[in-house]
Order: C-alpha cells, then sequence, then structure tokens
C-alpha cells in the first residue's frame, strides 16, 4: 500500500517535472528560433507572406526542439526522488524510499513511511511551479521582436512586377527582373511604367528639351542645384526612356538622348544604335538604359559598363548617393541588367534632394556634363 | 508492519532512549560540549574506538569514565608511560597454585579486557606498548603467549593524548591513527559552561551517576545502526570525500593537492557511514541522509589525512583541509 502510493507521488511528480521542463526548453528554443528569425528577416528581407511562413516554420521546429530535447533530458525516477528531497528537505528521504523499493532491506517499510509521512498532503504543483516567468518573457520578447523586424523589413518592391517598373527599351517582360528596390526609394523613382508622355511637363519635374539648343545653359543648372535626375518611361514611346532631372522645371538635362548627347562616350557606335540614351536618377535611384537597340548608350550607375556602354561613368559618384542603379545594354529588346541595391539615404529617399542635400559630386557632374554638351553644340 | 519493522521500531527508540539517558547523566558531570559528547556516543554505539585529543586539564579522563558509569559497563583506565609494557595491557600468563597443590599457568587478563577501556595520554607509551593495543582494537582480541583470547563485547577504547607536551612522547603511527573511528577535539569551554564546572566542582554535592543499560542493550543498539539503510547519494558523497582527501586523485581540490601528502584510507570511509547512521538513527530516520556524513566527516578524517612539509610548515589544519573536501565535494 505505501509502495504503491510512494510510486504514484514519484509518478506525479515526474510527469510534473516533465511539464516544468518543458515548458522551460520550450521558452528557451523559441527565444533562439525566434532570434534566428530576426536575424534572417534583416538579412535576407521577404514579403510578409513568405515571413509568416519562415516564422510559422521557425516556431513549429522550436516546439520540436522543445519536445526533443523534454524527452531526451527527461527526469528518471531517481533523479525526481532526488528533486523531491532537495524542493521540500526530505534529507534524502525519497531517495532511501525508492531504493528500498528494489532493495528489499529489514528497514524498507520504516523508510518508506518515513518518506510519506514527510510528504504529508504536499501536491505535485506545489512542489515545482512551473515558474517560467523570466523565460517566458525572454521568448515574448524574442519572438514579438522577430515579428516586429519582419514587417518593418518589408519585402522589397519587385522591378517589373510589383509596381510594372519596366527601365529602359526592352519589352517590360524582359526587363522583370529579379533585383528589388526598397519600398522607400519609390518616392524618388523617376522611372514608372506609367510614366508620363515625353513632352509633358508634370508638376515639379523638369522638361528634357527636345533639341540640344534647347538644352540649358550651365548658369541654368548651376542656378538649380536642387534637381534630380530622373528616368520617365512613356509608354507610348515604346522602348524609348526618358531621361529627366527632377525638380523645379525647367531643369532638365536630356531627352532622347542622340548619340552625340552623351557625353564622354567611348564607344559612340554603340550608343548611336540606340534611339535613347535613358540616364534616370531619382532621388535615391537612378537607371541607366541604352536604347532599344544600342548595346549600352548609357551606363550610369554601373562604372563597368562604361566603358563598353559608352556611357557616362558616375557609378562612383552615384554610389555615394545610396541609390540603386542599372545599366542595361543589349540587342533588340533584349536587356542585361547590372543593377544592385544599396542602402538608401532615408533623407534623400523622403524628401528628395534639396538645396542642401545635393552632392557636390552631383553638382560637378552635372556642370561637366552641360559642358561637354555645349562644346558637342559648338562643334557642330 | 512486519514484526521485523516493528522489532526495528521499537529498538531504534531504546536506542534513542539510551542516547539521551546518556546525554543526560554525562551532562551532569561534564558541562558543554554537545557536539563532543554527541560524536562520542555515536563512536561508542558504532564500536569505534575514539581518541580524544586537548590539553590537560578539560575533562577527556572525566567523560570517559563518566560514560562508562552511566551504562552497566565494566570500565578500565590505562595510564600509559614510557615504561608501560604490552603485557600490562593485555595481560599475561601467571604462575598460580591450583587447588591440587599444582602450579600452572594462569592468563591474568589485564585491563584491556574490559567493556570501555580509556587509555590515557597515549602517546606517553612506547611504540611497542601502543602496538598491543592495534590487535585489541581492530581483532576485538589479543593473542598472549600463542593464545588469542577474545575480549567483551561491547569493547570500545577511548584513548586521550596531549597535543602540547611532546617531549618524551611517542606520536602514534598512521596505522594505529587509521584504527581510531573518530579523534575528537577537546576545546576550552565557553564562559557560562566555566563558570558552571567551577560551580559543580568546587562545591560539596557528589555527583552521583545513575547507570542503566547494559552491554546487552548496547550490542542490539549496535546491530540497529547496522539496518539503517543507505541510499545511493550519501554513498556517493562518502566516497567523494574520500577520494578527494587523495592528493593524486583528480578529485583532489587545490589544497589537499598542496598540503597533503597521504589521504584517508577507506576505513574512513566506513567510518562515515556507520557515524551516519547513528546519527540518522538519533534524528529518527533509518536512512542515512547526505547532511549526516558532511557532519561526521571532520572527526572522521582529520587524524586519518597526513600533512606533507608545506602543510605542516605552514600549519595548515586538518581541519581546513577537510574544509576544503567537503566544499568542493557537490551533491550527486
Amino acid at each position: 500500500m505505501t509502495d504503491e502510493r510512494l510510486r504514484q507521488i514519484l509518478s506525479r511528480c515526474r510527469r510534473r517535472l516533465l511539464l516544468v521542463a518543458f515548458v522551460r526548453h520550450l521558452a528557451i528554443s523559441w527565444a533562439a528560433t525566434s532570434t534566428l528569425l530576426a536575424a534572417a528577416a534583416l538579412a535576407w528581407p521577404s514579403d510578409l507572406g513568405v515571413f509568416y511562413q519562415r516564422a510559422a516554420f521557425t516556431l513549429l521546429a522550436g516546439f520540436a526542439a522543445a519536445v526533443v530535447l523534454t524527452w531526451v533530458r527527461r527526469p528518471s525516477m531517481r533523479r525526481t526522488a532526488i528533486e523531491l528531497d532537495r524542493r521540500l528537505a526530505l534529507d534524502d528521504s525519497f531517495v532511501a524510499a525508492l531504493d528500498c523499493l528494489k532493495a528489499s532491506l529489514p528497514v524498507a517499510s520504516l523508510v518508506i513511511r518515513y518518506a510519506l509521512n514527510r510528504f504529508g498532503s504536499a501536491k505535485p504543483r506545489d512542489v515545482f511551479p512551473v515558474n517560467a516567468g523570466v523565460p517566458i518573457v525572454v521568448m515574448m520578447t524574442a519572438v514579438v521582436t522577430a515579428l516586429a523586424v519582419g514587417a518593418w523589413r518589408r519585402p522589397s518592391v519587385q522591378v517589373g512586377r510589383t509596381d510594372g517598373f519596366v527601365i529602359g527599351g526592352g519589352s517590360p517582360e524582359a526587363s522583370a527582373g529579379d533585383k528589388s528596390i526598397e519600398p522607400s526609394q519609390e518616392a524618388g523613382r523617376a522611372v514608372r511604367a506609367s510614366g508620363e508622355a515625353s513632352g509633358a511637363r508634370p508638376e515639379g519635374r523638369a522638361y528634357v528639351p527636345q533639341h540640344p539648343a534647347d538644352v540649358p545653359t550651365t548658369d541654368s543648372v548651376v542656378s538649380r542645384p536642387d534637381l534630380e535626375v530622373g528616368l520617365q518611361i512613356d509608354p507610348h514611346a515604346g522602348q524609348q526612356p526618358t531621361t529627366s532631372l527632377r525638380g523645379k522645371p525647367g531643369a532638365g538635362i536630356l531627352r532622347d538622348a542622340e548619340p552625340e548627347h552623351a557625353p564622354f562616350s567611348s564607344n559612340r557606335s554603340a550608343a548611336d544604335g540606340g534611339s535613347s540614351a535613358a540616364l534616370a536618377e531619382s532621388g535615391n535611384g537612378r537607371s541607366a538604359a541604352d536604347g532599344a537597340r544600342g548595346v549600352g548608350a548609357t551606363a550610369i550607375g554601373n562604372p563597368n559598363l562604361g566603358g563598353q556602354s559608352g556611357g557616362v561613368r558616375e557609378g562612383s559618384l552615384l554610389d555615394e548617393a545610396g541609390a540603386t542603379q542599372s545599366g542595361r545594354h543589349g540587342s533588340g529588346a533584349g536587356v542585361n541588367r547590372s543593377r544592385r541595391t544599396v542602402p538608401a539615404s532615408p533623407t534623400a529617399a523622403s524628401a528628395g534632394w534639396s538645396n542642401t542635400e545635393v552632392p557636390p559630386d552631383l553638382r560637378t557632374y552635372v556642370l561637366e556634363y552641360f559642358s561637354a554638351v555645349e562644346r558637342q553644340v559648338e562643334r557642330r | 508492519m512486519s514484526s521485523l519493522s516493528a522489532s526495528l521500531e521499537s529498538q531504534a527508540a531504546a536506542f534513542r532512549e539510551c542516547v539521551q539517558h546518556l546525554r543526560t547523566q554525562i551532562g551532569r558531570v561534564f558541562v558543554g560540549q554537545a557536539a563532543l559528547v554527541d560524536h562520542l556516543l555515536v563512536a561508542f554505539f558504532s564500536q569505534g574506538h575514539v581518541l580524544l585529543e586537548g590539553p590537560p586539564g578539560l575533562g577527556k579522563t572525566l567523560l570517559v569514565r563518566t560514560l562508562g558509569e552511566a551504562l552497566t559497563l565494566t570500565t578500565s583506565r590505562i595510564q600509559c608511560t614510557p615504561d608501560l609494557m604490552p603485557a600490562d595491557v593485555t595481560g599475561t600468563n601467571l604462575l598460580v597454585d591450583s587447588p591440587g597443590g599444582h602450579r600452572q599457568f594462569s592468563f591474568q587478563p589485564g585491563p584491556i579486557f574490559a567493556n570501555v577501556v580509556l587509555a590515557d595520554e597515549i602517546n606517553r607509551a612506547t611504540p611497542r606498548t601502543q602496538s598491543a593495543f592495534l590487535e585489541a582494537m581492530q581483532e576485538r582480541r589479543v593473542t598472549v603467549f600463542g593464545v588469542t583470547h577474545a575480549l567483551d563485547e561491547p569493547f570500545v577504547l577511548v584513548a586521550t593524548q596531549n597535543p602540547i607536551e611532546m617531549e618524551g612522547t611517542y606520536p602514534l603511527p598512521e596505522a594505529q591513527l587509521d584504527r581510531f573511528f573518530f579523534k575528537l577535539s577537546v576545546r576550552m569551554p565557553g564562559l557560562a559552561d566555566f563558570a558552571e564546572i567551577l560551580t559543580r566542582t568546587t562545591g560539596p554535592d557528589q555527583v552521583q551517576i545513575t547507570p542503566a543499560f547494559g552491554g546487552a542493550a548496547v550490542r542490539q543498539m549496535s546491530d540497529v545502526i547496522r539496518q539503517v539503510a543507505v541510499p545511493e547519494p550519501a554513498l556517493q558523497i562518502a566516497l567523494r570525500v574520500c577520494r578527494a582527501t587523495h592528493p593524486d586523485t583528480s578529485d583532489a581540490p587545490a589544497i589537499v593537492r598542496k598540503y597533503v601528502r597521504y589521504g584517508a584510507s577507506p576505513r574512513a570511509a566506513q567510518a562515515m557511514i556507520l557515524a551516519s547512521k547513528a546519527l540518522a538513527l538519533l534524528a529518527g530516520r533509518y536512512h542515512v541522509a547526505g547532511a549526516d556524513v558532511r557532519t561526521v566527516a571532520l572527526p572522521a578524517l582529520n587524524h586519518r589525512i597526513i600533512r606533507n612539509f608545506h602543510g605542516e610548515m605552514e600549519q595548515i589544519s586538518t581541519e581546513a583541509i577537510v574544509e576544503g573536501v567537503l566544499a568542493s565535494v557537490q551533491e550527486p
């Protein structure tokens, strides 16, 4: 009778210990996996759907790990008795009683009775409280942090897919890329598939002169340091991107750039093939695209393409502004994109380049650019 | 409950009653030092020999004599001196006249033939005489002229030694020290106890000890003590403590590696377990707890640890070493 009661007590305490251990392991494993999830969300941003899938998988894996860990490290009857003696200060009564159960000692019944008397009417839940306060707080903090990080690191907008961004003269399908642009960069982007007509002068957007004679002088540019260079896609113009300066109206640089309008071109024959050379530059991102048939008429943004495409080499310059760069070259409607995402300047992304934020390098570039244009015009 | 358990329970109750009686009787004569008395009683009921160490005048002899008087046991006292011979301890054959007018050798038992033997200042006896105690202590018998004589049960030898006066003494060899169950140190009493001692010993009243419990009862209690269960954790603690006193083992703490030459023998672990059983029974338990082992570790170990040169030069006490060992041994 006493033996059976002793076994019952030990079994109940063992189950309770299992529960306590499982809660602790679950908290630890979820905290660890949530931390990993947050780190993964920081390193590889994804859209919310994918993130939620990852989160669900991670928490499931943490749960499984907790189950496995609890089972592997499950307490034995002896360990349970030792813990019981330690918690209730029973002077090794239950361990001795357990030994007496296995070995038939003359004092077995006395030892067992003594242990049961010392245990009294204590309840396992009182002896082994869960006490998961700190682990659960840590776990919840980690989980919430992971969710917040996942929500903050929203999936990047897929160029050519989400917003219909098609850069350059290639077909939209061909330009649907795997590169992404940060959502924060969308505001400053001048390249839009739903762009305005090439002749349009939207509010706040520069007009690109059609004729070299219309190219503004350097003075006019200098007086407008708050330029934003953008690439406008005219859906009606097929594959001819439009380059524009954003900012105040009239600050346009180039539109439908003829080959001779591409300064610093070392491969003018390639540029000749293009019907348009585009320079796209947004507040924090820019694209350079060649014409539909050309090969790298402009390769702004990727200095590696500058030599072969005859574009303006300003990759390093624009890199400093933190922009998405795109250089394209190819034959026909093909697109050979070389783009990369660079962390954007929040100030430039949100407010555009203000007067005080125009990098001096860009200003220098614009001045040189217009000087070259003027030299070309004079040479003619 | 089986009859065996009922019998054990009644014997355990008798044991506790006997110990309480001894505490009371000893307390009438010997003031204070309850822990010392308890350890002495534990060793006595474990049938272990005790080495009492302390300066003169602290009541060592009085304590042992009172223990013998409080029980209806035979007691004897041996005052050890350098000219004490082994035959003075064990006894010898004497030529006696037989009733028929013949003369024959007859064995005359020495003072060792008693239930409680006090060997006062044992370190003043020569090594030859000290060795006469060896067989009696370990085998509980003596051999005289080729004839072995069994000692009466219970047999407990309580030896005293003075740690101050070392001139003209013969320190006990390690082999003989190992045969002592406990080594207990008698310290100066506290102020209140000291005042009580003065009051009692200088007054006109003579304390009369009431004897109770004979040898048979003590033997039964010793048997009950051996029935106490020892769970695995308590056993592991005793083993680990004993192993940790050896400087060449991996379990040894730094203080042992630095200051100890030889560690405790297996007799130390036996003594710890047996004394723990008695302590558990005194506490009303029928099993040994880890705390019991730790409680009896110091008296069981401090005379079995041999310090090295550095330990002796730096005057590292064996008590400090044992405390370091106990601190290093974790619960299993």
